[in-house]
């Protein structure tokens, strides 16, 4: 290849990251609950549904906790509430000056007192020293959460600017997506500053060349704005789960780089340098995206998402790795291979003398990843995002407060198929009368807001008139409640387009954020309240406290395909590529060993199953896969009988770029795991970083000692004569 | 080159000052404060709290005033549309706002032409319709409307209102003797005597009413002030002294009067029943 072959390809690379570039960084973060919807046919039916029948609106709760209660206070509360929310975004608000009338006011003043009227109105507006607003959003995700970070922002100003407020607490699902979403960043403000500190600090320790650093980088920019740009064209936006692509790309970008890069040190050539490692790396890069392919089996989107745009990115790191050296290197003749590298990691004596380890250690890895199975099974599951954020996050403070103090903030959706014909049948309007009144004393629900309750609401507001005397509205006439329908269409006509479609009659429940197996007897017992009414048709369950849950439910479920197709695929191809059948046994105990030790990690930890640690798994096993590649072809590729000869000649090859990538990883990922302040990504961090370290340990150690008595006939004696 | 260089450096530092100010929470803290004492040189900051403030104030120019009522904030134009000083013609662009709140300002605001109040009375969301009843300058044949609506919502909502405007109440009662619509007079005196009011001067009105069906409403009202009942206690009509028996404010003197003068024996001995309840 001469030199002006090297410019075209390395013009060529240069146009590719600029065409890319634009895509790649307009990509946007969007962390609504919607974008972790379940890809089952249920959830997705009954989420449609509810967007063709409703409008698609997401309700918060700000509260604003007076000093002292009274009338001119709430005058200041309810101006505060309206001066915080005045942003593009939010649609619109409910709060006691606001929805009552002001007959139902004065009645509340005067004969119940401020404090006792919470009961009497269909939002929790009034409670204790709290005097609460509910806040409609926007479900479009942009201005939604530009308006909630808008509104944060104003929070401690007001508290400080109004005497009268002790404090101003907010918080709901799309709170909880908004700071979610900022936890997300912490790649971009945290990870990939010290990622690229860390790694450039290793890349110079080893190579001591500021060129080698500058192809690095080269080929990493490359593939993350190649990748990411195919992502952002693809329509795709980022979320706490997708923000690990760019992590992942520079990650295995650098461990790709790292075997190319000493390969040409060994060879003192580029062309023997490339060639050589170009089948371990194709297979590497045919494993790790069979690894991050499996993902694709889950029905949680982000991680399906993760897996499908990590497995493309890995031939884009591939192909980069190499383009740069075709191009760039060549262009500027970089002495890449002039340095050896000498004195690196442990003693090669050191390395060899674990593989003549008795074959009993073996036993060692067999306990590690039984232990870790049952763990994984008994570990509990976390997939409520309030509980990603430490404890004492103003969000979780915040939701705990309220929901001490006032109302659940957790939405769930009920929707009743409606009988055809009248506007809502008498009979009808009774069975919803009882079950909403028994659905009222339900654990865990705090308030329901449906037609039925604002015609309650409107019966309140006409107490006292000679013809509309109270009465329970479950055992009131037919012509009163058409009356009373009638009435409230003509004067809150926005309740009918929220509560009463063509074919549906809507209950939204506000309850407690509750874990699954609470949220499952909640389910169970609105069922049998309903079957008890006896309703001719099968309601719609939905809402985000729903939708969260199925999240949970399928984690446990991704997890187990994910890593059984990972290591089904890597093994097979394995096989084919080395034309050793006897690869698959020899080598799942090394490999799968790392993924023990990351299991057992869960227990130390005490981290639960969350939708961060789901994906380590499947990841882990397609880079721990890696180096066992190397290793294997370099064992392989030597015709020596003697395993003694053919380990020492595949250490000699890779265990620099093995240890040295290894540590990289290990450092990367546990500087994740020790930055981040968000469950997840720690879990993300200190798991891999667990794996990776015990992947290198795992090759070192159980990789020879499997080979070792798979030469010496342990396992199939047929076939030691003709490897001896 | 020596120019070049320090218009450079004078525009780096000029955009540094500025992202300073702009993201400075302190400094709009320090705007927010001075807006409504210069209003004028606020109402064009970037913040719309800033701007909210400079509304607030009496100060404001007519000018800034009509600038802010095409404000991209609802919450500023809401304000506009409270302010004083705002004019005719400022009220009638915001009575076309979308925003609720800028709507109900406009129908709270004295200033507002009685053209836009009559429109607003029919708008679509109750609580711009009835923010009307707050506005000395609505006309009367609103309310007259409203009156004889079929809605109790409606009805109940101006008589908690009238209630507490004894003014406007008694140009309504005016308005209605003129139509002569004296069954429905009667109708709502007697709901605002009975269930809504709490004004002693209003329930002194009414227990001086024609109607003896009023005047027991009045009786039967427990923020009815005591010289009223004592007056009621020698009403004409049987039915109201007995109320005023019932009334749980009705003192003991009240009681012992009533049993001095009345002539209907059943109420005597009912006054005389109350006496030995309320303790003698």
């Amino acid at each position: 290849m001469n030199k002006k072959q090297a410019w075209v390809v390395f013009l060529l690379q240069i146009i590719t990251i600029i065409c890319f570039i634009f895509p790649a960084i307009s990509v946007k973060q969007n962390n609504s609950v919607a974008t972790f919807m379940v890809n089952s046919i249920i959830a997705k039916q009954n989420d449609h549904t509810f967007a063709q029948n409703f409008p698609r609106d997401e309700t918060t709760i700000l509260c604003v906790e007076l000093k002292e209660f009274s009338k001119e206070n709430i005058v200041v509360a309810e101006d505060v509430i309206e001066q915080i929310i005045s942003e593009p975004g939010v649609v619109r608000h409910h709060s006691f000056l606001l929805d009552t009338p002001h007959s139902l006011q004065f009645q509340m003043q005067e004969q119940l007192g401020w404090k006792k009227t919470s009961t009497e109105l269909i939002f929790p507006f009034i409670q204790k020293n709290y005097y609460t607003a509910l806040v409609v959003f926007e479900h479009d995700s942009d201005r939604q959460q530009s308006a909630i970070a808008n509104i944060i922002a104003k929070i401690a100003f007001f508290v400080r600017e109004y005497e009268q407020i002790s404090n101003i607490y907010f918080a709901g699902e799309p709170v909880v997506s908004y700071y979610l979403g900022l936890s997300s960043l912490e790649v971009k403000s945290k990870f990939f500053p010290t990622l690229i500190v860390f790694c450039s600090v290793v890349m110079f320790w080893v190579f001591r060349s500021p060129g080698v650093i500058i192809a690095w980088l080269l080929a990493i920019i490359n593939a993350l704005v190649v990748s990411m740009g195919i992502f952002g064209l693809m329509g795709n936006s980022l979320n706490l789960i997708t923000n690990l692509i760019p992590v992942l790309i520079f990650v295995l970008s650098t461990a790709m780089h790292m075997h190319i890069l000493l390969s040409l040190t060994h060879f003192d050539d580029y062309v023997l340098g490339l060639k050589e490692k170009l089948i371990p790396n194709f297979l590497v890069a045919l494993t790790t995206s069979i690894g991050f392919g499996s993902l694709m089996v889950s029905n949680v989107k982000p991680i399906y998402l993760l897996g499908k745009y990590t497995s493309i990115s890995v031939w884009i790191i591939f192909i980069s790795c190499y383009v740069t050296h075709l191009g760039f290197s060549k262009v500027f003749a970089l002495s890449l291979y002039q340095r050896k590298i000498r004195g690196k990691g442990f003693s090669q004596d050191k390395i060899f003398a674990l593989g003549k380890l008795h074959g009993a250690w073996l036993l060692v890895p067999v306990v590690i990843i039984a232990l870790g199975v049952v763990t994984v099974v008994y570990n509990t599951t976390e997939s409520n995002g309030l509980r990603y954020f430490p404890q004492q996050h103003t969000l979780r403070k915040n939701t705990a407060h309220i929901q001490r103090n006032i109302t659940g903030s957790s939405g769930i959706e009920i929707l009743i198929p409606k009988p055809q014909g009248k506007f809502i049948g008498h009979n009808f309007y009774r069975q919803i009368a009882y079950f909403e009144q028994q659905l009222k004393s339900s654990d865990n629900i705090r308030h329901i807001i449906s037609l039925n309750q604002y015609l309650r609401f409107a019966n309140k507001s006409t107490i006292g008139f000679a013809e509309y005397e109270e009465e329970d509205l479950a055992i009131s006439s037919t012509t009163t409640l058409e009356v009373m329908q009638k009435q409230l269409q003509e004067n809150n006509r926005y309740i009918f387009t929220h509560f009463v479609s063509e074919n549906y009659y809507r209950i939204q429940v506000l309850c407690n954020a509750i874990g699954s197996e609470r949220f499952h007897d909640l389910k169970s017992k609105i069922n049998d309240l309903y079957n008890e009414q006896k309703f001719t048709q099968p309601f719609i369950f939905t809402g985000t406290l729903d939708q969260v849950i199925q999240i949970q439910m399928y984690l446990l479920q991704s997890m187990g395909e994910s890593l059984f197709f990972t290591v089904l695929f890597s093994l097979i191809l394995m096989t084919v590529f080395l034309r050793n059948i006897h690869v698959i046994y020899l080598a799942i105990i090394p490999n799968l060993f790392p993924l023990g030790c990351m299991a057992c990690a869960l227990k130390v930890f005490h981290f639960p199953t969350t939708i961060g640690t789901v994906m380590v798994f499947s990841i882990a096993f397609g880079i721990a896969v890696d180096s066992t590649i190397h290793l294997f072809h370099s064992f392989y590729r030597l015709q020596q009988p003697s395993f003694h000869k053919k380990w020492s000649h595949s250490l000699a090859m890779n265990i620099n770029a093995i240890w040295i990538t290894s540590f990289i990883l290990f450092g990367a990922f546990l500087l994740i795991g020790l930055l981040s302040s968000f469950l997840p990504t720690t879990q993300f961090g200190l798991l891999l970083a667990v794996g990776m370290i015990s992947a290198w340990f795992g090759d070192v150690s159980f990789l020879p000692i499997s080979l070792r008595l798979y030469t010496q006939g342990f396992f199939n004696k047929e076939n030691n004569d003709e490897l001896q | 080159m020596n120019y070049n260089r320090v218009t450079v450096v004078v525009v780096l530092l000029g955009l540094f000052c500025a992202c300073c100010d702009s993201s400075n929470n302190e400094d709009m803290r320090k705007r927010y404060a001075k807006a409504s004492l210069n209003p004028d040189d606020y109402h064009r900051d970037p913040h719309y709290l800033v701007r909210s403030r400079a509304v607030l104030s009496e100060q404001i120019s007519p000018k800034a005033l009509q600038t802010l009522a095409n404000d991209p904030s609802w919450y500023v134009r809401s304000k506009v549309a409270q302010h004083g000083n705002a004019t005719s013609e400022i009220l009638t662009l915001l009575a076309k706002d979308t925003q609720l709140q800028v709507r109900k300002s406009v129908a709270q605001n004295r200033n507002t032409p009685s053209q836009v109040l009559v429109e607003l009375a029919e708008d679509s969301r109750w609580q711009v319709r009835f923010a009307i009843i707050d506005n000395d300058n609505a006309p009367v044949s609103i309310f007259y409307t409203w009156c004889t609506s079929p809605s109790y919502f409606t009805k109940k909502e101006l008589f908690y209102r009238l209630a507490r405007r004894r003014d406007v109440l008694q140009k309504l009662l005016d308005f209605l003797h003129k139509k002569n619509a004296t069954a429905t007079a009667e109708k709502m005196c007697g709901e605002i005597a009975r269930y809504a009011c709490t004004m002693p001067e209003i329930l002194t009105d009414l227990s001086q009413h024609p109607s003896y069906e009023i005047r027991l409403q009045v009786a039967q009202n427990r923020n009815t002030p005591l010289d009223c009942l004592q007056k009621l206690a020698t009403d004409e009509d049987a039915s109201v002294r007995s109320e005023v028996i019932y009334n749980s404010n009705t003192t003991k003197e009240i009681l012992r009067e009533m049993i001095a003068v009345e002539n209907d024996e059943d109420l005597k001995e009912e006054a005389q029943d109350m006496l030995e309840e309320k303790g003698e």
